[in-house]
């Protein structure tokens, strides 16, 4: 899979930023809620996704708006056509990925938390 | 006195204690979601404890009781499925598929029929006959739907909605035919979470009318007031303004910094969580004065209460808790330890 896109060269950068970002003092405010706890455990999250290529593209992706340590929860039912489903109602709803950074998260989701063919 | 006299006795004081007991006991439970497990909680309100789970229900979305308390339905994201729940058994009687990828779900009032919003592809409603427990039809929505209710007068189904040309459609239940839609896209280059409807609650007129639906959008940390009557949006209250370091990171709220809102059985008071700052906010009905403002778990997502109106539920997505508050002191006077990531929640008077 090609990683040429914009987003991609960016994804550095962008990791970066999210590294500074959850130790800067916005992030360590002590609100009633616990706003830094709840950021820690978003970051604890994209950590411990799984390795493989389009984790990044992944985390980033989605990690805008969800908490990614949901993504277990979906283990083992949907196959790839669902996956993809459910990534093109995110880019409806705002997630910023081209058509191959969608089929590389896809596959990413697939290939992680997918429904495995039933063996022979 | 004899064996058989003892048991003689034992006999007759159960059958005097069962004598005593109305027919068919009723239970209240707030049914608690998990949406990152396959668990739902049940919590006596007597006691403020989770008393039980109902087990099979993965990425569980959203929840119904049938009206007579026989049964609860659950939508399953992962397994796309409505799953029915016999309240004698606690136990999955059918698991019925969906057109797609559910979110949330409500039922008539007359318990014939549940409605399933579809949030993926083109949406829609996925319509439940719950007496041969399949879905036996589809109703078009132009948009991927988020939440759906059926009015406190069961007279129109109502559907909150993402991507859609309105995304707020009132549909007739008879008819099945829309009503009423409000509410275009402001910005679609920003993609459709920007325009989507979040949770709705009613309020009601003396004759069980609908009176106002009361509206969370996206990326508005209040309410909108809609009457129903003229169809038209007729106030917009913003929640209290929240200090900078007090919120909560702008990527962990889902472009929803108020979700989850309520109206009390006594119609006297209407409840909003912040997901902004780990709070819910309370406005007397129907003048619509800010009452109180009560801190609660990290990310309160929805509000369900005790049918008497003494309590207020609201469940804690990311402290994996439910607030219990109490309604005349507006303070919250327990949390209760549920599954992971606790969203929607309802209330339940089971057989």
């Amino acid at each position: 899979m090609p990683h040429t896109g914009p987003f991609h060269q960016c994804l550095p950068a962008l990791l970066a930023l999210l590294v500074i970002a959850s130790s800067c003092s916005a992030f360590a405010a002590e609100a009633p809620s616990d706003p830094k706890a709840i950021a820690n455990r978003r970051f604890d999250a994209m950590a411990q996704l799984p390795a493989g290529e389009g984790k990044d593209l992944t985390a980033i992706a989605c990690s805008r708006c969800h908490d990614l340590a949901g993504l277990a929860a979906y283990k083992g039912y949907w196959s790839r056509a669902q996956w993809l489903a459910m990534v093109e109602s995110m880019v409806k709803n705002g997630a910023v990925l081209d058509a191959a950074q969608m089929n590389l998260v896809t596959d990413y989701l697939n290939n992680n938390y997918g429904r495995q063919p039933a063996s022979q | 006195m004899t064996i058989a006299m003892k048991k003689t006795r034992l006999v007759s004081a159960m059958l005097l204690l069962a004598c005593t007991l109305p027919a068919s006991a009723q239970q209240v439970r707030i049914v608690q979601t998990n949406s990152r497990a396959d668990v739902i909680s049940l919590i006596d309100p007597a006691t403020q404890t989770v008393v039980g789970e109902i087990k099979g229900v993965p990425v569980n979305h959203g929840a119904a009781a049938a009206p007579d308390g026989s049964r609860l339905y659950f939508s399953s994201e992962a397994k796309m499925t409505l799953d029915v729940v016999d309240t004698s058994t606690f136990s999955i009687i059918k698991e019925i598929p969906l057109s797609a990828r559910p979110n949330n779900i409500t039922i008539g009032k007359d318990g014939r029929y549940v409605y399933v919003g579809i949030m993926q592809g083109e949406g829609g409603l996925d319509v439940i006959d719950t007496q041969t427990m399949t879905n036996v039809r589809h109703i078009d929505t132009d948009a991927r739907v988020h939440n759906v209710y059926v009015t406190p007068d069961g007279r129109h189904v109502v559907a909150g909605m993402f991507g859609g040309s309105n995304n707020l459609a009132v549909f007739d239940v008879g008819t099945e035919k829309l009503a009423f839609a409000l509410y275009p896209p402001r910005d679609v280059s920003a993609g459709d979470a920007l325009d989507g409807i979040r949770p709705v609650t009613f309020d009601t007129n003396a004759d069980g009318s609908t009176r106002n639906i009361y509206v969370e959008l996206s990326d508005f940390h209040g309410f909108t007031v809609v009457d129903f009557a003229t169809q038209k949006e007729i106030g917009r209250i913003e929640l209290p303004s929240i200090p900078a370091d007090q919120r909560v990171p702008e990527g962990t709220y889902n472009r929803a910094p108020a979700h989850g809102i309520g109206v009390t059985p006594d119609g006297k008071s209407l409840w909003v969580c912040s997901r902004l700052n780990g709070h819910v906010y309370g406005y007397s009905l129907p003048d619509l004065k800010l009452i109180g403002s009560v801190p609660v778990g990290s990310h309160p997502d929805w509000i369900t209460f005790s049918p008497d109106s003494r309590f207020a539920y609201a469940a804690n997505g990311d402290s994996d808790d439910v607030s219990v508050i109490d309604i005349q002191t507006a303070k919250e006077i327990k949390r209760i330890p549920v599954g992971e990531a606790p969203k929607r929640n309802i209330t339940a008077v089971l057989k």
